[in-house]
């Protein structure tokens, strides 16, 4: 009897306690200002800093260890809601930072909480230079690499040459005891050429020097990645096209046949060619360019344009800029647009 | 009652009557056959010509029908595997006259599949390169091991149990079939006598192969949904890949098993082997891998949606609501509601309501095949606007060609070997008899097998069906 008592009271206590637990949690934030600030704008691929000053609201000291919430907004399919992007801790200073990958074109908007009335914070976001790069995934048994592909394969194939090896037994099966004519029978269809030309023999073979090639291709293989080690893993433009187009690096020429030689080199290493096609022609990812005038090639080159990239005067000068534009108008002729 | 010989009797005149008896149909149909698949090494041809210009494809999307073809065909194969070494492995007795349908469907699969890898090449001759310079990091390398690997070992698997009826089809076909054929049969049968040293060792080779082709089989699913699960893409981007394309794969695989078996048993009369049971018992197979399908998707979709990360929300809306909803809703209703509705009525779980269901099941698995290769690289990863992917009347054409090649495939197959296991049918016919003698010679003590019992067939190893 009294025991249930206790439980009843019990369990009233911890009710009223955590309603007061509650309670006080928003009580304390109220006291404090927080300041939130960001870059004026960012670039697709960056990382950037977000960051939150808290003070208390009372003596004007900073907070250390505050928690704030960052959150970005999204509405799919008519609902909307906060998608929580991480939360971040004040130091000493009362200062909380919080990197943000930047992975999407146009205006974010992120509001963090913590202390009082969300804040929020917008900022627009425009294309930047290399948004991803893989670092090297894991190796699964350190040190063992491909020789653990390779026993398990191997084992797999040599299982089935023994499977071969017994049905080459079948066909070579010795005839049944005590049966003359059948013996005969069967020594016929030896002779007759199917005592190794047949099925088993060949199958077996064929599974032997497959069996082969896989272990072979499996040992030869390199045991590195290549992008475990970044260097020498640059950008530029590995395809020629059946080496016809010129280096850049081949001198100024005087006329404009020859600069617009040079131009198309270029519209090939700078990888212009990806998009615009080898001749300029256009495809289904860009529009031929070979009509548009001097200045729009310029502007867009130079600024770059939602879908292509900017270059700037150090990856691609005016020398360059015009060679490619010569090329571009000798196109134009012979497209005939 | 009808002693075990009449009953085999007959099963070998039904066996033999496709080799022996050609009809004007049978041209016609591989007339069409042939017309279409040359229709597609046409377009092909062009493709070698121009390259991969004359698709549909472009530096986003870079896949398209053609690696849709290889992910639905290489799924298909997995008939065989289910349907015959599970089977076999559990011992389930019905499986007899469909596992060689199940097994020759595997191994035609699979070329057609493999063959829509090097289609989709823009250098076939290229693929060289693959061995020359393959390294076992690359996800595509492993697909190539796997791939050759159950190649292999189900075109051998498909060969081993066939030898007797191979040695059968030798005996008997020979005023049938002209001498360079019969010179077939008899390199094929490799001197099979069913003596009991031969029953012993092909008995042997059936039970490893039958236990080894079941995780090679998983492997080669597992590691065509690592080509797209190994990329940094969103929609694949999924730790329940391997396992769901194998349960798809399985899953459509019977419903081609369903398809082909309903087909060849109306062209060569196999009623009275093939059942109403079969087609029973592969459905209520399909409904139950189409309750697998529908909680994989609901466990993928709902553990991404519920977080909506960024790029989560870009592949939901065009697979959901806009471009691909068709698709998709296509599939999921069709493809995946269909065989389980089928089941649950009566009125439908009939031969053909089933074999419709399994028709909705493959084309549903084709589309599904199709939007998760097409959407996964559609969501843009680079600030773009995003492409829209098309195919080309080549692309149609290679396609239309392929699923006539694996038609003509499985026409000329059907025509040269045996359709049927003959002996171990007939084995089982007579363990059957073997149990109701038993059975009957408590009572009465008749002698049923007085005609004797035909001894045709290997032992597998760890006993046959009880």
């Amino acid at each position: 009897m009294t025991w249930r008592r206790l439980g009843r009271w019990g369990t009233l206590a911890i009710l009223v306690l955590g309603f007061l637990l509650l309670g006080s949690g928003g009580a304390f934030a109220d006291h404090w200002t927080v300041e939130v600030s960001a870059p004026e704008e960012g670039a697709l691929g960056e990382t950037i800093q977000l960051t939150a000053t808290v003070h208390d609201a009372a003596t004007g000291e900073p907070v250390e260890g505050a928690e704030l919430v960052f959150f970005s907004s999204v509405t799919f399919a008519g609902v909307g809601g906060d998608i929580e992007l991480g939360e971040a801790l004040t130091n000493d200073l009362g200062v909380a930072v919080f990197d943000y990958e930047l992975r999407k074109l146009g205006t974010h908007t992120i509001t963090i909480e913590g202390g009082g009335e969300p804040n929020i914070l917008s900022f627009p976001v425009t294309i930047g230079g290399q948004l991803y790069r893989s670092p090297a995934g894991i190796s699964l048994i350190p040190g063992a690499g491909g020789w653990v592909v390779t026993l398990v394969i191997g084992a797999i194939w040599v299982i089935m040459i023994i499977v071969g090896v017994s049905v080459v037994r079948v066909s070579r099966g010795s005839p049944p005891a005590g049966n003359e004519a059948e013996a005969e029978e069967d020594e016929r269809e030896r002779s007759a050429g199917t005592k190794w030309l047949n099925t088993a023999t060949m199958v077996t073979a064929v599974m032997v020097v497959v069996a082969g090639g896989i272990v072979a291709l499996l040992i030869r293989s390199p045991n590195t990645h290549h992008n475990r080690d970044p260097v020498g893993y640059d950008r530029s433009a590995v395809a020629f096209v059946e080496g016809a187009y010129a280096y850049p690096d081949f001198g100024l020429a005087d006329d404009a046949a020859a600069e617009a030689e040079i131009g198309r080199g270029l519209f090939v290493t700078f990888g212009c060619a990806g998009c615009h096609g080898v001749d300029a022609e256009g495809t289904t990812t860009a529009k031929s360019p070979a009509s548009a005038s001097y200045d729009w090639v310029r502007q867009v080159t130079r600024n770059g344009q939602p879908g292509m990239p900017s270059y700037s005067e150090q990856e691609l000068n005016d020398t360059q800029l015009n060679e490619i534009f010569a090329f571009l108008a000798e196109t134009r002729g012979e497209l005939g647009g | 009652m009808e002693s075990v010989n009449d009953w085999q009797a007959r099963l070998e005149d039904t066996t033999l009557d496709p080799a022996r008896k050609t009809t004007r149909n049978y041209y016609a149909f591989l007339f069409f056959l042939l017309a279409v698949t040359g229709w597609g090494m046409y377009a092909y041809s062009l493709q070698v010509r121009r390259g991969l210009v004359v698709t549909g494809m472009s530096d986003r999307i870079s896949w398209g029908l053609y690696i849709t073809m290889f992910v639905f065909f290489i799924g298909i194969s997995h008939a065989g595997t289910l349907i015959s070494a599970i089977l076999r492995v559990s011992h389930a007795g019905w499986r007899t006259p469909v596992t060689r349908m199940a097994e020759f469907i595997t191994a035609v699969a699979l070329v057609t599949g493999a063959f829509f890898v090097i289609v989709d090449l823009g250098r076939p001759d290229r693929l060289i390169n693959v061995l020359v310079f393959g390294r076992w990091q690359s996800p595509i390398v492993w697909d190539v091991l796997a791939v050759t690997t159950y190649l292999t070992a189900s075109v051998v698997y498909l060969y081993l149990p066939m030898v007797p009826d191979l040695a059968f089809f030798r005996d008997r076909l020979a005023p049938w079939v002209s001498r360079p054929k019969h010179l077939l049969y008899r390199i094929l049968a490799i001197n099979w006598r069913g003596t009991s040293g031969q029953k012993r060792h092909l008995g042997r080779a059936i039970s490893i192969m039958m236990i080894l082709i079941i995780p090679i089989a998983v492997s080669v699913h597992t590691v065509v949904s690592w080509i797209f699960a190994m990329t940094l893409r969103e929609a694949w981007n999924s730790a329940i890949f391997g396992f769901f394309f194998v349960a798809g794969a399985i899953f459509s695989g019977i419903a081609t098993l369903i398809v082909v078996m309903a087909i060849l048993r109306r062209v060569y009369r196999l009623e009275e082997y093939i059942t109403p049971k079969h087609f029973l018992y592969l459905g209520y197979l399909m409904a139950a891998m189409a309750g697998v399908m529908i909680y994989a998707n609901l466990s993928e979709y709902i553990t991404a949606g519920f977080k909506f990360e960024e790029g989560t929300e870009f592949l939901f809306r065009q697979l959901f609501i806009d471009e691909f909803a068709p698709y998709f809703w296509f599939y999921f209703i069709g493809g995946l509601m269909t065989p389980i509705v089928f089941m649950f009525i009566r009125r439908l779980r009939t031969i053909g309501g089933i074999v419709t269901a399994a028709v909705f099941v493959d084309m549903g698995m084709w589309v599904e095949r199709y939007f998760i290769v097409v959407t996964g690289l559609r969501a843009p990863l680079l600030p773009y606007e995003p492409v829209n992917y098309a195919p080309t009347w080549v692309e149609w054409s290679i396609t239309a060609g392929g699923f006539a090649f694996f038609a003509l495939l499985i026409t000329l197959f059907v025509k040269a070997f045996p359709i049927m296991a003959v002996w171990e049918m007939t084995e089982e016919r007579r363990e059957e008899f073997e149990e109701m003698v038993e059975y009957e010679h408590e009572f009465d003590g008749e002698d049923v097998l007085a005609s004797g019992v035909p001894d045709l067939a290997p032992e597998p190893e760890g006993g046959g069906p009880p």
